[in-house]
């Protein structure tokens, strides 16, 4: 028990993290967005772009399975709907501007097929996301009074099983689960979310604002059921 | 409590920017006022740890799942489909 100017020693998750990110870093970009600057003069035959489209696009397969994995919450339509993705976007490849973002276009038809063919059908219960409340509240209104509570939190966090982390992703509602799922695992800008999911940043955020708060609730649930929590998380 | 460096109106304006904070979204010098922040207030530091904590545990264990071995195939067959049906017509 020093002085009250002690300095914060505690190694801190997110000051080592954001000190790590170089200051202009395009956190979305990844080697396969550059390989399609192709600036030849002639104009491309059908051959050669069928041949850029497997080079290109077939690299992302995996990841847009797993988007779709997270968007269907059930392999046989995420194939499905993967599948039909690829083919929309075959069909219209001639209208992608090389050099530009070839994986957030790609993403971007994943998403509206998504929302087009599946969604609709699958009649998911879901959390009502009541997106018209605009509520920076919700990250304000949590004062940070129980300081020692979010230590525990964040232990018991990390000693979750994946299988509980995925979970927990399912059960936010689909626009909160893709924009969180864009962020987090893609590590999409707010700019390019806002663009796949054709919808202005402000509502991305609200998006990312709600349902993250959303999911922290339920890994807390997740935790406390598996004892690695106490109950006193509810009080606050 | 007296150990709480900073005001309290600061701390409510650093809080509303955890999640562009964790984004690598705000511009270098809001990001570094609220460094500057974190450093002296451990609460604000606390709360954004944890949402730090959610978002890299998202990262680890929602993603990477691969495309089962037919669905690459059936896209390849899909694609060639595409591109013979292009030729002929």
């Amino acid at each position: 028990m020093s002085g009250a100017e002690e300095p914060v020693v505690r190694r801190s998750p997110v000051l080592s993290y954001v000190m790590s990110i170089p200051s202009n870093s395009a956190a979305g970009k990844t080697a396969a967005d550059d390989t399609d600057t192709q600036t030849s003069g002639h104009a491309e035959s059908a051959e050669e772009r069928h041949a850029r489209f497997e080079a290109d696009a077939l690299g992302f397969l995996d990841q847009l399975y797993a988007a779709a994995l997270r968007m269907t919450r059930n392999p046989a339509d995420a194939e499905d709907v993967v599948q039909e993705t690829y083919a929309k976007a075959y069909s219209s490849f001639h209208q992608f501007t090389p050099g530009t973002n070839l994986k957030a276009w790609l993403y971007r038809i994943l998403t509206n097929t998504y929302i087009n063919s599946y969604r609709k059908k699958q009649r998911q219960p879901q959390i009502s996301d009541g997106e018209n409340i605009e509520d920076w509240q919700l990250a304000r209104a949590e004062s940070h009074t129980s300081s020692g509570l979010k230590s525990a939190e964040m232990v018991a966090l990390e000693n979750l099983p994946d299988s509980d982390v995925k979970g927990a992703l399912q059960e936010l509602a689909p626009d909160f689960r893709l924009a969180v799922y864009l962020a987090d695992v893609e590590g999409f800008s707010y700019k390019e979310i806002a663009e796949i999911m054709d919808t202005p940043i402000g509502t991305v955020m609200s998006r990312l604002n709600r349902g993250r708060t959303q999911l922290r609730k339920l890994l807390a649930e997740y935790a406390q059921e598996r004892g690695l929590l106490r109950q006193e998380g509810s009080k606050a | 409590m007296s150990e709480h460096a900073g005001d309290l109106d600061n701390c409510e304006h650093v809080l509303e920017q955890v999640f562009q904070f964790i984004d690598n979204e705000l511009d270098t010098a809001s990001s570094d006022a609220i460094r500057k922040h974190l450093v002296a207030c451990e609460p604000c530091l606390e709360r954004f740890d944890v949402e730090q904590a959610v978002k890299s545990l998202v990262a680890k264990c929602c993603g990477g799942d691969r495309a089962p071995s037919q669905l690459r195939s059936r896209v390849l067959a899909q694609l060639t489909i595409a591109r013979e049906q292009a030729h002929l017509a």
